[in-house]
Order: structure tokens, then C-alpha cells, then sequence
């Protein structure tokens, strides 16, 4: 079992979601976050006094997988997220040591669930 | 005679100080109504409206309304220049503002309580088009509607034009300016089409949610304060009947109202089942814009009347315009142009003799038959034509020139970073997952719409991508370094590199030990194009599948020759 955390556009979540869907990974966490990278700072302008904003806004994904679903999970969020603009965000991949399902008390792959 | 004056000036004045903070109503409630990402857009506008009219209005404007002129225009008075001996009224009024002769207060006073009218109508249209017009566009619109159509109108039914000679009545204004900022605003709407996301492809309405319910709120506040100025204020003159007929106007703005709001709440709680918070305000405004031309005319219980339908027709009415996909984000077509009509109908059907205001005529319900009714709809259509056409026409040129909408990615991102470059809630950033995840249910609708080159190839290539078999692909004969070197150059600008880069580019998802993975495309066409992209490094290079073993170790053999 793996974890994958994805740093993605906020406006790319839709597809990357739907390629996912797709794929077969339905059950995600979705985080609004903040930080910064290779990005520079944008402009912005308050009652006649420049300042730069450099933390930008980035949706964070958590998604727990079996091993079988990592790499189709890593190459659609990949491809999905991708603009070639510096920013596209990174993925992360955590061994994941156990998974339990809450409702069902389901351990393991079976508490990963589809 | 010094006193009358006096207090009815202080009258006209107080009243007007209520309708120019009607701005600050309109404000909070529009941008309540709307995302927290084009907040300081639909804030500046309504702050900036006021600017406008306050210079537009008093240059041509106010002349063009209340000038002497024809039946259908005033042709003086520019600049509030000319002949005027105000406060004197009637006969012993001598000057170009004859129209007004009427009320015994100065001519500043008389232009400062409809200048903050002429706002108000611009107002109106900063609701209708909110959350996807350029900024600079609806300046324009605004110099229009305070200095030409707005005046033109309002000189046919209050500056002595033709409408007032054929006996329309409009007591405050709900053809003069609910109705006139409620047109402009639906040819804006049509000339400009619906919010993306509004309507999915099926015709589904998309509901997206206002941003702050507390704004919400204390914009309704404001506005229904407001009305106690912009209703009796008309009166001009609070003195020589001891306050009667102000009173009066008072007492029937505040029971259509009350009326209107609770119905609204009730019809919206039978309808969804939930007393909708958003229609008790917009319900509370329907019914304050329907009492508007009649306040005076009228008997409490008709206020009542006239208020309890408007609640009925303002919930029905915004969803016919949703109906219709005629995408209005804070109901501002249901309140003013649907209500407006609706009120200025009022007068031929409610005037009542009884009245402290009475225009000496009965309405249809009180036994005066249909001749007022008659020349009220006239009015209301002639009004209707000339400023929808009118407006129409300029809505066209500007979306023919400037051009009138923000970008796809601007409207996504919101107009506040875009157009703006400031904020409303920096620290709790305009991106709004939940929308987002909404509009990721639209499936390919929010695609088509955008025009990005590459979300659209997103959406056409990553399927056929992430369906095809992996593969991949190893790169000998050139130190990994010095390649990844160029890869990583290359990377930066991809968007801008060459297109054999670009055709690569699209198709690889991760690096792997001196290989690249591949998914999508034609596996042999992206070998070629990698070797090509690899020559360029260094000659030697070469680049095979990597699950043909044979062949890589032929690869290595020839290397190591």
C-alpha cells in the first residue's frame, strides 16, 4: 500500500479528478493549500502600495492506493496536472504501514476499498 | 415662507442623504450574492457609479430630464446652468426648470435628490452583469445610463415629456429607474451570455452559492432604509401638509414591503420546501420596487396587495430567467425590471382618490376603469423599447470593440486577481474547492467553454494517454547528466519549445534510471522524436524501448566499440 500526496493547480483538480475516476481511484481527500516553489511572486496593489504575493494557492490531494494502482494513479495525475508552466506541483509517494475503513473496521488492502 | 422652505429643503436633503446610501445597499447585497473572488470587482463598481453619475448626470443629465426643451427631450440646463428663481414654485417660478416647478425647495437641493435616483438605476445594472464584466465597460455603461438614457425616460414621464402629458404617473420611479436599469442590465445579460458554469449542457441550473449571507442581509437593511427616503422624498415638501402625505408614503412603502418579503418566504418554503433566506431579501425588494410609482396614489390595504403579488412574482420570475438561461446573479432583473413593471402597472389599477397624494383619478379596482391602466402600459413599453434598444446598440459596439466579457481564465480565476489586482479575503483565498468540485461534475461543458490551447488538450489527449500501454524508453550513448541538463532547460519554457519537444513532452509521465515512461502516442514516432531531440545533445546518442533487452545490450556493445 501506498499513499500519494499531489501538490496540483486548483483549476486542474476537475480533470485530474475525472482521470482518476476513470482509472479506477475513486476515494481521495481534497486540501486547499498554500506554498510557495519556482514560481515568482504576482503583483498585487492595496491603496497605492505594491506587494507581492508569493504563496500561491495549490490544491493538495491524499490518496491511499494498493501497489497494483500507483503507477496508473502517479501517470494520470501527472499527465492531468501538467501545463509545462513552472508550478505544476509535485507528487509525493509515503509507504503507507495500514489502512482501516472506518465503517466496516476492514483492515489493509480491503480498508483501502474502490 | 422662509420656514416652508427650510424644512422642506432639510426634507429633500435627508431624504436624498438616504437614497445615496442605497449605493452601500446595493453593494453589500451584490456582493454578498457573489463569490468571494469578485467581491472588490462588484464593490468598486458600486462605489465607483456614484463618482460617475455625480459628473455625468450634472453635466447632461440632469439638464436632458429636467430642462426646457420638447415633449421628448430637455434642451437646456446644462451644467445646472441658466435661468432659475427656485424656491419659487409654480406661476412665480420663472426658469428652464419648469418641470419642477412644483416643489418649493432650491435647485440644488431638487438635483441632488434625483442625482442619487440616476444612480441608483446604474446601480442596478452592476448586479445583472456582476462576476463577468469588464471593469472599464461598465464605466462606460454608467456615463451612458446617468447622462443619456436615463434622462431621456425620465424627461418623457417626470421632465414634462410626452408620457406626463398623456397622464402616465410614476410617483418615485419605478418605470424611470427600476425599469430602465432593469433593461439595460437584461441586454447587458444577453449581449454577454451566462457565468460559466451556470447551465450545464443538459439545461441543468447550476446553483452557485453568493459568498456572504451577512452581507446579504444588511444590504437588504440598507436598501429597505433607503426606500424611506427615495419613495416620500419625491414629495419635496413635508411642510405645507404638516407631513401627511409623506407619512402616508411612508407607512405603504413599509406594509408592500413587509407583504412581499413574508409571501416570498412563504412561496420559496412551499416551493423547495426550505424558507430560502436570499428570497425573503430579494422578496423585500420586489415589493418595495412594485410600490415605488404608486406610494402616493394609493390606500394601505392596496400597498398590501400590490407587495403580497410582488413576493408571488418576483420567485416565479427569477425562475423563469433561470428558465430561460438568462443568467442573473442577484435576481436583479426579477426585482426591478419585472417588479417595476409590475408597479408602474399598479397605478392604473390600485389609484385610489382617497390617497393624500391622489392624482385625481381612480384605478381599474376602484371604478376608474381602463384609461390609466392604458396609458400606463403604453409607458412602460415605450420605456421598454427605447432603453432596451438603445442600451442594446452600445452593449454591441462595446462587445464589438473593447469587447464586454473577462477571459475564460480570468472568470475562473475571479475577476478580483484579474481585473483588479487586489483582493477581498487575501488569507482565505478566492479558490473555493467546493465550486471546483461542482464544476468538475459539468464533465466536458467547462472544456468546451474554455478556449485555453492547453486544458483543452488536456481533456482531448490525457484519456487516450492514460488508456494507452506504457512504455518506455532508454537513452544510451550520451552522459544521463548532460541529457538531463537539457531536459530540465527544455522543461522550463515546454509550452514555447520546439514541437518535436512539445509531441515528447505530452506523452512522457516520469523519468525512470537513464529512461523516460511513456504513455499515448505513437511509441515508435516518440522514439524517433527522442532520438532527434537526443542527437541534437550529442551525436552519439541513441534511444531504444527498454523491454527489448537484445536490443540494449546491443546498444552497449556498439558503445563500448
Amino acid at each position: 500500500m501506498k499513499k500519494v500526496i499531489a501538490i496540483i493547480r486548483p483549476e486542474r483538480l476537475s480533470i485530474v479528478r475525472e482521470v482518476l475516476k476513470s482509472k479506477g481511484v475513486f476515494l481521495m481527500t481534497v486540501t486547499k493549500v498554500r506554498g510557495t516553489g519556482h514560481e515568482g511572486s504576482r503583483p498585487e496593489v492595496f491603496r497605492g502600495q505594491e506587494f507581492s504575493e508569493d504563496m500561491h494557492p495549490r490544491i493538495r490531494l491524499d490518496i491511499a492506493v494498493n501497489d497494483d494502482f500507483v503507477d496508473v494513479t502517479v501517470d494520470a495525475i501527472a499527465q492531468a496536472a501538467r501545463t509545462g508552466e513552472v508550478g505544476d506541483g509535485k507528487i509525493f509517494i509515503e509507504p503507507l504501514i495500514d489502512c482501516i475503513q472506518i465503517r466496516t473496521g476492514e483492515r489493509g488492502s480491503a480498508g483501502i476499498g474502490s | 415662507m422662509q420656514a416652508q422652505v427650510s424644512i422642506d429643503t432639510i426634507w429633500v436633503l435627508v431624504a436624498a442623504f438616504l437614497v445615496f446610501f442605497m449605493n452601500a445597499g446595493f453593494g453589500c447585497l451584490e456582493s454578498g450574492f457573489c463569490r468571494a473572488k469578485n467581491a472588490v470587482s462588484i464593490l468598486a463598481k458600486n462605489f465607483i457609479v456614484f463618482g460617475i453619475a455625480s459628473i455625468a448626470y450634472w453635466a447632461f443629465g440632469f439638464g436632458l430630464m429636467f430642462g426646457h426643451g420638447n415633449p421628448l427631450i430637455g434642451t437646456s440646463g446644462w451644467f445646472l446652468l441658466g435661468a432659475d428663481n427656485s424656491p419659487m414654485t409654480g406661476d412665480a417660478y420663472q426658469g428652464i426648470f419648469q418641470s419642477l416647478n412644483w416643489a418649493g425647495v432650491p435647485l440644488m437641493a431638487k438635483f441632488f435628490f434625483h442625482l442619487a435616483c440616476a444612480a441608483t438605476a446604474a446601480s442596478i445594472v452592476s448586479g445583472c452583469v456582476a462576476e463577468r464584466v469588464h471593469y472599464v465597460t461598465f464605466i462606460v455603461m454608467s456615463v451612458f445610463i446617468t447622462a443619456l438614457c436615463y434622462p431621456v425616460t425620465g424627461h418623457w414621464i417626470w421632465g414634462g415629456g410626452w408620457l406626463e402629458q398623456i397622464g402616465m404617473r410614476d410617483f418615485a420611479g419605478s418605470a424611470v429607474v427600476h425599469t430602465v436599469g432593469g433593461w439595460v442590465g437584461l441586454a447587458g445579460i444577453l449581449a454577454m451570455g451566462p457565468r460559466i458554469g451556470r447551465y450545464a449542457k443538459n439545461g441543468r441550473v447550476m446553483p452557485i452559492p453568493g459568498h456572504s449571507m451577512a452581507l446579504v442581509f444588511l444590504g437588504g437593511m440598507i436598501l429597505w432604509l433607503g426606500w424611506f427616503g427615495f419613495n416620500p422624498g419625491r414629495t419635496m415638501s413635508i411642510f405645507a401638509d404638516n407631513g401627511i402625505t409623506a407619512s402616508h408614503i411612508i407607512v405603504v412603502t413599509n406594509l408592500a414591503c413587509a407583504a412581499a418579503l413574508v409571501v416570498a418566504t412563504g412561496v420559496s418554503w412551499i416551493l423547495t420546501g426550505k424558507p430560502d433566506f436570499s428570497m425573503t431579501v430579494n422578496g423585500a425588494l420586489a415589493g418595495l420596487v412594485a410600490v415605488t410609482a404608486s406610494c402616493a396614489f394609493i390606500t394601505p390595504t392596496s400597498a398590501l396587495i400590490i407587495g403580497a403579488l410582488a413576493g408571488v412574482i418576483v420567485v416565479f420570475s427569477v425562475r423563469g430567467f433561470d428558465w430561460m438561461q438568462i443568467d442573473d446573479p442577484v435576481g436583479a432583473l426579477s426585482i426591478h425590471l419585472v417588479c417595476g413593471i409590475w408597479g408602474t402597472l399598479c397605478v392604473g389599477l390600485f389609484a385610489s382618490t382617497d390617497a393624500p397624494g391622489a392624482i385625481g383619478q381612480n384605478g381599474l379596482f376602484n371604478g376608474g376603469g381602463f384609461s390609466l391602466l392604458g396609458v400606463q402600459a403604453l409607458g412602460v413599453i415605450a420605456v421598454g423599447v427605447f432603453t432596451f434598444l438603445a442600451s442594446s446598440i452600445l452593449w454591441m459596439g462595446l462587445k464589438a470593440s473593447v469587447g464586454i466579457r473577462v477571459s475564460p481564465k480570468a472568470e475562473m480565476d475571479g475577476l478580483d486577481l484579474h481585473e483588479m489586482g487586489l483582493e477581498s479575503y487575501p488569507h482565505e483565498r478566492a479558490i473555493n474547492v467546493v465550486s471546483l468540485l461542482e464544476a468538475s461534475q459539468l464533465g466536458s461543458y467547462e472544456a468546451e467553454i474554455l478556449s485555453d490551447k492547453m486544458v483543452r488538450r488536456v481533456r482531448e489527449e490525457v484519456y487516450q494517454q492514460i488508456n494507452a500501454k506504457p512504455y518506455s524508453l532508454h537513452i544510451s550513448g550520451i552522459e544521463w547528466d548532460e541529457f538531463l541538463n537539457n531536459w530540465r532547460t527544455m522543461c522550463r519554457s515546454a509550452s514555447r519549445s520546439s514541437s518535436l519537444f512539445q509531441d515528447v513532452y505530452e506523452r512522457f509521465t516520469t523519468l525512470g534510471d537513464k529512461a523516460i515512461h511513456f504513455r499515448g502516442g505513437d511509441p515508435e514516432d516518440t522514439r524517433q522524436k527522442l532520438e532527434r531531440f537526443a542527437k541534437d545533445i550529442d551525436v552519439r546518442a541513441q534511444v531504444l524501448f527498454e523491454q527489448d533487452e537484445e536490443s540494449v545490450n546491443q546498444a552497449k556493445r556498439v558503445n563500448q566499440e
